[in-house]
């Protein structure tokens, strides 16, 4: 009796788990209306999820930092629609035909340039502000916004932004290279809407460009630092962005729409092939990524070698003992163990270099020296006193003065004891190295995000990034593995070589 | 020559040493003897500065060690030290740590060095080991070796700091004969040890420190058969007492027979007479006492009488006068009184104890 209700509720649970499941992927969504307990995705840093909440105040919201997140999620039914603006969904849609909008425009949006507020009367930013309203009347603006608004991403330039003379100065700018069709990379050179415009501006003023890629979660700082003139990429006006930077005159009106899967049975299997073609074959992508990994090691690399010299002469500085210097050791490492990577290397490219012109691989190499060596440091100084105190007090007792006792008797047995966190540590440093696309550096993990904001492809840019830092860390511990056994201070009887022991 | 000028050594809750003065003429080899803690290792480390002391001053020849602006080094290395846990360079062989110091120090060739190194290790005894790594040796041969590697920069002064209280009683004496050995070299020793009989034999002269104080300076005869000062009396005499208290009948006997040993090892009595004392402490308390008192209460006393080699032991236990001759175990108490040399009972009394018997045995080797 009791084994029957419990089958019958069994079969009872199924059915509902089953039918909950497909009624959830079968859920048509005609209007707005349809949305009212949905999931809705939306790209951090526009003013989506406030509209969202306005319109859907039941909905769910969940963020991306990207499209090609957004549509993955989309894709798996882990969000039901996506909240966006028409110019740019218009490619995404191309790439994508299962995507659709529900046909009642929620809102509409201005993009613009954007400016430091303290810019406010100066006059590099009237006479930019000048020529858009100058553009936007003889019909320049209208222009552009026809050739860029069409949903194709091949597409050149009109300038070579790259070229422009100097006459009144350079004008630095930043940008989120991965925003189609405002700044994307296309044959592997940023272009775009809001790059076109710019370079129109600028050659009518007299400015040089000089531009940088970076996240567009760092663009504000980066204005507001007053390390670059104007960012673009994009950029709505928002009542609430208007309160801490300066936006020129709108350069383009949008449209705002949900975007859902209308016909998922109509979906063609992903194919593999194709994605790794786009991937790195397109447009010579694989050239993206070669100048990544190279970006990638050389950061790497040189932090390495340059964060193990200065952690050494750091601690044999600290071992000397001075009161005044130690105690600001410890201080610095107290921070610096408390400090998020990227807060602290956002801190040295926009703080301590805010107005200096060094480039983010230089910034980097920097900020990630200060990092290696506070690590390098540590080890040195944990490993040291992993080592009884009555090793030095034989080697000072036998007339070793300290740093000798250091040197030949100390380090010899500390070395083999910090090796395998070394290793460890250097492999974290190279993972750590992919926030550097803060600081406008294009290492692996920026150009693995350039390629998938072209191409909306998900899995084989993040496959083949992950891959690629895989073996780079390999690669890296089998030099030092090669360096050290070179080197290697334990057990290597080396007092003993060229001694005749044949006596 | 090593002169010690007022010095004194002075932590935040205790002062290991209050006033010291004392000249130490070359070729002198000295035992420092004492209680435990009373900074014999303190004042020997200060001589090479290890420990730096509060106030004083340190002269070794002509140079003082304490000035801040000496050649520390350089003067460190007319003196040699042996320490209690060895510190051999664990990455180095047995030869190389004795090679080491001679290449980086004294700048002499690999080869030269090598053929020094193998002399030093045949004078204590470990040419066989040489390629081995310190942590394949046993610890009297680490402490041979760690020797080895003292002599190996020739010092003109050499420290040995508790050189055998780390190690195993069967090493002992290799180690000791080792540094007897070196006596004839004519280089000042200086010897904290806690072995009386090692530190008469060897020493041409004996420093009692108790309480941060030399209160003894004189010959091993002076100190060891005329001591002047009480407390020395006292020390020589009873170089150590251990008292046990035994309140029920789940005393650990295994335990305490470890303790014995250890006692003996400490003030060399042979083992032969620990195993007496052990078989005649075990027959009275767990044979004939056991049986007789229901809520035993037992004291225990062992003393050594160093000047007539004796070793007594005094056991004190409560009951109304009960002399375990007239113990029903007569086997037992045979076999007490077979392995010890005299036997005494009396009765006292005392708040608890009513009974005092007292045991001697004459150390034999």
């Amino acid at each position: 009796m009791l084994r029957k209700v419990l089958k019958t509720c069994l079969v009872v649970l199924t059915c509902t788990i089953a039918f909950a499941c497909s009624s959830n992927n079968k859920k048509d969504f005609n209007s707005i209306k349809d949305l009212e307990h949905a999931t809705i995705g939306i790209l951090t840093g526009t003013y989506f999820d406030t509209l969202t909440s306005k319109i859907l105040p039941n909905a769910k919201q969940l963020y991306f930092t990207n499209y090609a997140d957004e549509l993955s999620a989309l894709n798996s039914g882990k969000i039901e629609a996506i909240l966006d603006e028409d110019s740019i969904m218009m490619y995404i849609m191309k790439e994508q035909p299962t995507l659709s909008t529900i046909d009642e425009k929620v809102g509409g949006i201005d993009y613009a340039f954007v400016f430091d507020k303290s810019m406010q009367n100066n006059p590099l930013y009237e006479s930019v502000n000048n020529c858009i309203i100058k553009y936007s009347n003889d019909g320049t603006l209208e222009r552009l916004q026809n050739k860029w608004f069409d949903g194709v991403s091949e597409k050149e330039l009109d300038i070579d932004y790259t070229t422009l003379p100097a006459t009144n100065g350079t004008i630095r700018i930043c940008c989120n290279a991965e925003l189609m069709p405002f700044a994307y990379v296309y044959n592997n050179k940023i272009i775009g809407f809001d790059i076109e415009l710019l370079s129109y501006i600028c050659k009518e003023l007299g400015y040089a460009i000089a531009l940088d890629d970076m996240q567009f979660d760092a663009l504000i700082l980066a204005i507001t630092s007053g390390k670059y003139d104007i960012a673009c990429s994009g950029f709505s006006i928002t009542e609430e962005r208007k309160k801490s930077v300066l936006f020129t005159s709108p350069i383009y009106h949008g449209n705002i729409f949900f975007y859902v899967i209308k016909d998922k049975s109509s979906t063609k299997g992903y194919n593999i092939v194709d994605g790794f073609y786009n991937t790195f074959i397109k447009e010579d992508r694989y050239l993206l990524f070669l100048k990544g990994i190279f970006n990638t090691l050389v950061i790497t690399i040189l932090s390495l070698i340059l964060g193990s010299i200065f952690g050494f002469l750091l601690y044999l500085i600290y071992n000397k003992g001075n009161i005044v210097f130690n105690n600001i050791m410890n201080i610095v490492i107290w921070i610096m163990n408390r400090l998020p990577l990227i807060v602290l290397l956002m801190i040295v490219f926009y703080i301590v270099f805010g107005k200096s012109i060094i480039d983010g691989i230089t910034i980097s190499i920097i900020g990630f020296t200060i990092y290696f060596s506070i690590i390098v440091f540590q080890l040195m100084k944990t490993g040291v006193s992993s080592i009884q105190n009555g090793q030095f007090e034989a080697a000072y007792t036998l007339g070793y003065s300290e740093n000798k006792a250091l040197f030949r008797i100390i380090l010899p047995q500390v070395f083999p004891t910090i090796m395998s966190d070394y290793k460890n540590e250097i492999i974290s440093l190279i993972k750590s190295t992919a926030i550097v696309g803060y600081v406008t550096v294009q290492d692996l993990t920026k150009i693995g995000d350039i390629v998938r904001s072209r191409t909306f492809e998900s899995i084989p840019p993040i496959l083949s990034v992950a891959i690629i830092y895989i073996v780079l860390a390999e690669i890296l511990i089998f030099i030092v593995n090669i360096v050290y056994s070179h080197i290697n201070p334990t057990r290597n009887k080396k007092l003993l070589k060229g001694v005749n022991t044949h006596d | 020559m090593i002169k010690l000028v007022n010095v004194k050594k002075e932590y935040k809750y205790v002062t290991p040493l209050k006033n010291v003065n004392l000249t130490i003429n070359d070729g002198d080899v000295i035992s420092i003897i004492g209680p435990s803690g009373t900074g014999k290792s303190t004042l020997l480390r200060m001589i090479n500065l290890l420990e730096k002391p509060t106030n004083g001053q340190i002269f070794i020849d002509d140079d003082e060690i304490t000035d801040p602006n000496c050649n520390l080094p350089k003067i460190r290395q007319k003196m040699g030290m042996v320490f209690q846990f060895f510190n051999l360079f664990d990455h180095l062989t047995i030869v190389e740590n004795i090679m080491i110091a001679q290449i980086d120090i004294l700048n002499k060739s690999k080869q030269e060095a090598y053929e020094k190194s193998l002399e030093l290790l045949k004078l204590v005894g470990l040419s066989d080991r040489k390629f081995s790594y310190p942590e394949d040796l046993s610890g009297g041969q680490k402490q041979r070796a760690a020797i080895a590697r003292t002599l190996a920069t020739d010092p003109k002064i050499i420290l040995f700091d508790e050189l055998t209280s780390a190690l195993d009683l069967t090493m002992v004496d290799e180690v000791q004969s080792v540094i007897s050995s070196l006596t004839g070299l004519g280089k000042t020793m200086l010897i904290v040890t806690h072995e009386m009989k090692f530190a008469r034999s060897i020493s041409t002269r004996v420093l009692y420190l108790d309480d941060g104080i030399i209160y003894g300076d004189g010959t091993p005869e002076e100190i060891f058969d005329n001591p002047k000062d009480a407390r020395i009396q006292l020390f020589v005499h009873n170089t150590n007492t251990l008292s046990v208290d035994i309140v029920n009948k789940n005393f650990d006997f295994l335990s305490f027979s470890t303790t014995i040993k250890k006692y003996c090892n400490k003030n060399n009595l042979s083992i032969k007479t620990g195993n007496r004392l052990y078989l005649a402490f075990e027959e009275l308390v767990q044979q004939i006492l056991f049986n007789e008192l229901s809520n035993p209460i037992i004291n225990a006393i062992l003393s050594y009488d160093e000047k007539n080699d004796l070793l007594e032991m005094n056991v004190k236990y409560n009951y109304d006068y009960f002399n375990p001759q007239e113990s029903n175990n007569e086997l037992s108490y045979k076999v007490l009184t077979s392995a010890v040399d005299e036997i005494n009972y009396q009765k006292i009394d005392e708040n608890t104890y009513k009974n005092q018997i007292k045991l001697v045995l004459k150390n034999v080797n």
